[in-house]
């Protein structure tokens, strides 16, 4: 609170000017409150204020009594809510400064919310004055339609100041400076902060930020960027000479130079070899692979090891699980739903291994029905029941976007409105289901089709809703036909803005561990990508490549980008979003399992399936294994791709340290350890290979001296390499994909 | 009836709600008015700063227990209603409890009963859901929550205090519950097996001395080839999984967790005060645990009933699961030596300034009772989110008072009607953790710690 109050006295000498010049525009000063109008200056208070906000009186039920719409987008609900709800007992006309609603939010009398507001406030007087007047509601007014920022983007100094102006743009033509009415937020406050008033202030880093703007439900974007402060010499070398292997390298060596940030070293044939190979195919290099690829002299051989592994069964292993996540296949703990989980994650890993074009993909799932033993992408539904989930799914899985907010409300950072909604929601509105067993959420064995009718009615208003893509048309269907055939011709139209972009933002976010959009199913204006331009190109590309889903993949792994090192040197290492270097991921909960298991030659056996079956392969979130619980597997609750953790935690470090699941992998008899104990080699020749299994690198010189010394200390060969085994396989070199 | 939506804890009531219940008489307007309003305003003052010392112990019901057969009796209803259990009296006056516990009722200053709390979802895993996160989950029956149970919301919050011991620690994940999107780290720490068996031991925390020797051989191998640099993963993952591996070992080491497990170093005398049952080795364990510096212990309270009682190991006494009468009989009187006596330690160790114990359930049961079973045509109650008794005992809160009442057949409340949120925001409360601060779940919406329910009065 104090904050605030500091905030308001600070910015005291210029609000007064903001104000002025605010009520200019709408009329002369003297006939101010009489012009007053609801909409364009009473409820940007109540916003600014944070009246509205979701844990305040924006709250869906309200507090204390008073309920105002979030974020005040219904502006003929609040106009009711403060000046006419509870028999008016908000506003005192007569006497305005008597109001409750002033003197609650300066706390003359108790208020939950604390104090928002002084007497002296320019926000105080201007909502007494529109007590005074009578409440006018401003008939006739213009509207917003636009906001604006300026600048729409800036390079800037570090520790430098940018004072940014909001303007809103009326249905008449009018504007006025609304700079301090706007709600500011930076993107990466470790950039650049913003205050309330719009005053920009960049830090000591290199980067770039989006300062985002919030008014009246209109959004504006300004882009703030960094660049390093001393590039030297050596610096403009390295940009100079990174060659540019495809779209994606031209576009990064663009930013990284705008940036002023050197890209990391091309990283050697053991690391690229492990990385592609995990994130390809979800598993770690074999020995022999890892030996015949070092050796190898060809100048090329990169590319085709790409091609290699996008042709292995591991390939569609890997993203069949991917995709298994995101489309819920789920059994929950029910034996009657196994054939259904079973045999969509085995369209999916058919559909993946024979490069279904991704249109055909989604299609094939979003309009499934019938029975899920005749026709698997069915499953989708049978996880996915209620309208919400539909729409829900759909924005996120398969055109990036959150759409969730606006089932209730308008979205708060978007355009998208309860209208928006319920056009997506109306494409669902003839699905049907028939026969099955089990109850509500786990039926199984059912059928889905679609009815001659069905309709989705607005929740305020009570009215039909017709079909409409995002910003697209109302669209009639016939009678019996199936509204989610126009739904995905909608998505897959070459302009649809999120449908391509989502997908290919996926995929560079599997890649290079995070999206060009960050979170990678939130696009919006609001979020842009830190390369715009290359989300762009990227997905013109795969649209005109018909949707192969391998081709993005490929274009993406065969560039020079994709093969920089994540080492850096200390003062680059801060760059953590345009990709000068590669940024470690831990490996995913299964990828890791298989991982352990394949280096200690002991598999993990999984209830119902065929031993050597791996942890990738698992059809369901069903097949009980701690570790995989607490190294993050998600149960596949949501479409997001976040429910998969990669986070260490307490229990997990237990795990590995002192439970016998682990242990037996580098303690049982027939184990790798064992192996090279009874090997007949030298030490040297064992521990190299060791290293090149767990590592697909030779040991370092201090690393042999270190191992031969630790195994001279100990009797017990078995247990020296066992424990030798452990502790490799525990170390940050392991667990990440780097 | 439908009860009030939202209905929040905190008096005085509004205006308008003041109005409509102003021909009620002082008597029922009393009652929702907080009794103690400048201790509430206190303690007010502390939000967001986190208690040192605050920790729970959560006896959980899981299936739902009857309030009419418990804490919540209705003599002078209908025989359909009332059951076969008669009320007695405590040490405090007023307060009168079932027959089955006279233990408990001769230390009723030392406990609290709420008699009014009530929710809106009457499924078991839906219902755990509802009440142990504050929120209504979509879909029915998941086996997961949707949203985070209080025990994960105060295992995140505390995390950077913790030592070398877990914050939270379970026998068994809760039918609905779990940490949802805050992920498996804030899971409790879940232990196997009857505290009760002799051969009790925590699986993952129990290390042998040469088992130690071994482990800190791997460790030191690994800090010895463990040379990636951490500082390239500028999401800091690296460096949180030194650290924590760093208290692995410590706790792992340490004698204080292995000793806090270590059930038999209690005497003899102390554990047969327990009772040499499940519940009352379970019961003197969470003790064990608290006073080491566990801050959240979940018992799921399964009972073994005799085959003439019944055919389930939960509280779930519908007709065709148990002649709930006779479950009854079989439980209380364990239930009535082991509460008591974590009751008398928590205030003969001076614990109950900051140790809170709860027993409680998803929900009530159906007051009027059915005999559905085609079989046996026995008694059974079924569930019942409308009204519910919840036991309390120390925690630094007023005891020796029951809050709230339901009416005359024990459908729903009559005074101090209040969600079953109001019991979080009261624990909350006491942790100093800040209801308003919110997590993102996995479509990025913020969801608030709690949206409503606020502190009950009566108890701060």
């Amino acid at each position: 609170m104090n904050n605030l109050v500091q905030r308001f006295s600070w910015i005291l000498p210029c609000v007064t000017i903001a104000i002025t010049m605010c009520v200019c525009t709408v009329g002369a000063a003297n006939e101010t409150a009489s012009r007053l109008d609801f909409t364009n200056d009473v409820a940007p208070i109540l916003t600014k204020l944070g009246c509205n906000a979701g844990g305040c009186h924006g709250k869906s039920t309200g507090r204390g009594g008073f309920k105002l719409s979030l974020f005040g987008f219904n502006a003929h609900e609040d106009f009711d809510s403060v000046s006419r709800a509870s028999r008016g007992r908000r506003i005192f006309p007569a006497s305005p400064d008597d109001s409750l609603l002033l003197k609650k939010a300066t706390m003359t009398v108790p208020h939950g919310g604390g104090r928002r507001l002084d007497r002296s406030d320019p926000e105080y007087r201007l909502l007494r004055d529109w007590i005074a007047a009578n409440m006018p509601w401003g008939t006739g007014a213009a509207r917003i339609e636009q906001l604006q920022i300026a600048p729409a983007e800036r390079q800037m100094k570090r520790a430098e100041k940018l004072q940014l102006t909001a303007t809103a743009i009326y249905s008449d033509g009018s504007h006025r400076d609304v700079t301090r009415l706007v709600r500011f937020s930076s993107g990466n406050p470790a950039v650049a902060e913003v205050g309330a008033n719009g005053l920009v202030q960049t830090k000591n880093r290199t980067g770039e930020t989006t300062i985002v703007g919030l008014y009246q439900g209109r959004t504006a974007v300004s882009r703030v960027i960094t660049p390093a402060a001393n590039a030297t010499a050596e610096v403009e070398r390295r940009l100079a000479e990174f060659d540019v292997a495809n779209l994606i390298d031209r576009h990064v060596i663009e930013k990284l130079k705008l940036l002023r940030v050197p890209p990391a070293a091309i990283v050697d044939d053991g690391t690229f070899l492990r990385r592609s190979t995990v994130q390809i195919a979800g598993r770690l290099p074999t020995l022999m692979e890892t030996q015949a690829f070092l050796d190898d002299q060809s100048s090329n051989k990169r590319e085709q090891l790409i091609e290699r592994l996008l042709a292995s069964e591991e390939y569609a292993d890997q993203f069949a699980q991917k995709w298994s996540d995101l489309l819920r296949n789920k059994r929950r703990g029910q034996k009657p739903r196994i054939p259904g989980t079973i045999a969509f994650h085995r369209w999916i890993r058919n559909a993946i291994a024979a490069n279904m074009p991704y249109d055909q993909f989604v299609r094939e799932i979003i309009t499934a029905t019938g029975n899920v033993t005749v026709n698997p992408p069915a499953q989708w539904y049978a996880e996915v029941r209620y309208l919400d989930r539909y729409v829900d799914d759909t924005a996120q899985v398969f055109l990036g976007i959150r759409i969730g907010c606006a089932r209730c409300h308008h979205h708060p950072f978007e355009k998208f409105s309860q209208d928006d909604y319920y056009g997506m929601a109306a494409f669902f509105a003839r699905i049907d289901r028939k026969g099955g067993a089990g109850v509500a959420e786990r039926r199984a064995d059912e059928t889905v089709f679609i009815k001659a009718a069905g309709e989705v009615l607005h929740p305020l208003t009570g009215k039909v809703v017709s079909p409409r893509g995002l910003d697209g048309e109302e669209l009639e269907i016939a009678p019996y036909e199936d509204p989610r055939q126009a739904l995905v011709d909608w998505m897959q139209e070459p302009d649809n803005p999120y449908f391509a972009r989502a997908f290919v933002n996926r995929m560079w976010a599997h890649f290079f561990g995070r999206g060009l959009v960050e979170p990678m199913d939130d696009l919006r204006a609001t979020n842009p990508a830190t390369i715009e331009p290359l989300l762009d190109e990227l997905a013109a590309e795969f649209i005109n490549s018909k949707f192969d889903m391998k081709h993005v993949i490929r274009l993406i792994c065969t560039s020079n980008t994709y093969q920089l090192s994540s080492q850096a040197q200390d003062e680059d290492l801060d760059e953590t979003e345009n990709h000068s270097r590669f940024y470690p991921q831990r490996m995913p909960a299964e990828v890791l399992l298989d991982a352990l298991d394949q280096t200690s030659a002991v598999v993990t056996r999984y209830k119902g399936l065929p031993v050597k079956t791996r942890a990738i392969q698992l059809p369901d979130e069903d097949y009980s294994n701690e570790f995989l619980r607490l190294f993050g597997r998600p149960k596949r609750e949501s479409a997001c791709e976040c429910e998969r953790t990669s986070q260490p935690s307490l229990a997990q470090s237990i795990f590995v340290m002192n439970n016998r699941f682990i242990l037996d992998k580098t303690t049982s008899k027939d184990n790798y350890a064992a192996a090279l104990a009874a090997d007949q080699r030298s030490d040297p020749e064992k521990l190299g290979e060791l290293f090149l299994t767990a590592f697909s690198r030779e040991p370092t010189p201090l690393e042999m001296r270190n191992a031969i010394e630790y195994l001279a200390s100990e009797t017990d060969k078995r247990k020296a390499y066992g424990n030798l085994l452990w502790a490799l396989m525990n170390t940050k070199e392991f667990m990440y994909i780097h | 009836m439908r009860l009030p939506q939202n209905q929040i804890c905190r008096g005085p009531l509004d205006r308008r709600t003041f109005l409509t219940v102003g021909g009620l008489g002082l008597g029922a307007l009393t009652n929702g008015i907080c009794p103690n309003l400048p201790g509430l305003l206190a303690s007010e003052e502390t939000i967001g700063k986190l208690d040192k010392d605050f920790s729970v112990i959560l006896m959980w019901a899981n299936g739902g227990p009857s309030h009419l057969d418990t804490f919540d009796l209705k003599p002078d209803a209908p025989v359909e209603y009332r059951g076969e259990f008669k009320p007695i009296r405590t040490n405090v006056p007023g307060i009168e409890i079932s027959e089955l516990l006279p233990n408990l009722a001769k230390m009723a200053d030392r406990f609290s009963i709420i008699r009014s709390l009530h929710h809106n979802r009457n499924e078991h895993s839906g219902g755990t859901n509802r009440f142990l996160s504050g929120y209504t989950p979509t879909a029915a029956n998941p086996s997961d929550g949707e949203y985070p149970e209080i025990a994960s919301v105060v295992s995140h919050q505390l995390e950077r205090t913790a030592k070398d011991i877990p914050l939270v620690v379970a026998n068994t994940k809760f039918y609905g519950g779990g940490p949802a999107y805050l992920g498996a780290a804030q899971s409790p720490f879940m232990f196997r097996g009857d505290p009760n068996s002799p051969s009790f031991n925590v699986g993952d925390l129990t290390v042998t001395q040469e088992a130690l020797k071994e482990m800190k051989t791997r460790k030191r191998l690994l800090t010895t080839f463990d040379r990636f640099r951490r500082e390239v993963d500028r999401k800091g993952s690296m460096s949180a999984l030194d650290k924590f591996n760093e208290r692995a070992v410590a706790m792992l080491t340490s004698p204080r967790t292995a000793k806090a497990f270590d059930i038999s170093k209690e005497p003899d005398e102390v554990r047969d005060r327990y009772g040499r049952t499940g519940w009352g080795q379970g019961l003197l364990l969470a003790r064990r645990l608290v006073e080491s510096g566990v801050r959240f212990v979940q018992l799921q309270a399964s009972f073994k009933l005799s085959t003439e009682a019944g055919r389930v190991s939960n509280w779930d006494d519908h007709s065709v699961n148990t002649h709930t009468f006779r479950a009854y009989r079989e439980r209380m009187p364990v239930f009535d030596v082991a509460v008591p006596a974590l009751i008398e330690d928590l205030y003969s160790r001076g614990l109950d300034k900051n140790v809170l114990f709860i027993f409680c359930g998803e929900f009530g049961r159906t007051p009027r009772i059915g005999h559905q079973d085609k079989a046996t045509k026995r008694p059974g109650r079924d569930h019942w989110s409308r009204a519910m008794s919840i036991f309390l005992a120390g925690g630094g809160l007023n005891m020796g008072q029951v809050v709230g009442a339901t009416n005359s057949r024990g459908e729903h409340p009559v005074e101090r009607t209040m969600d079953s949120n109001c019991l979080l925001a009261t624990i909350y409360r006491r942790f100093g953790i800040d209801t308003k601060q919110h997590y993102y779940d996995n479509s990025g919406r913020p969801v608030p710690i709690l949206t409503d329910g606020e502190p009950i009065a009566e108890l701060l």
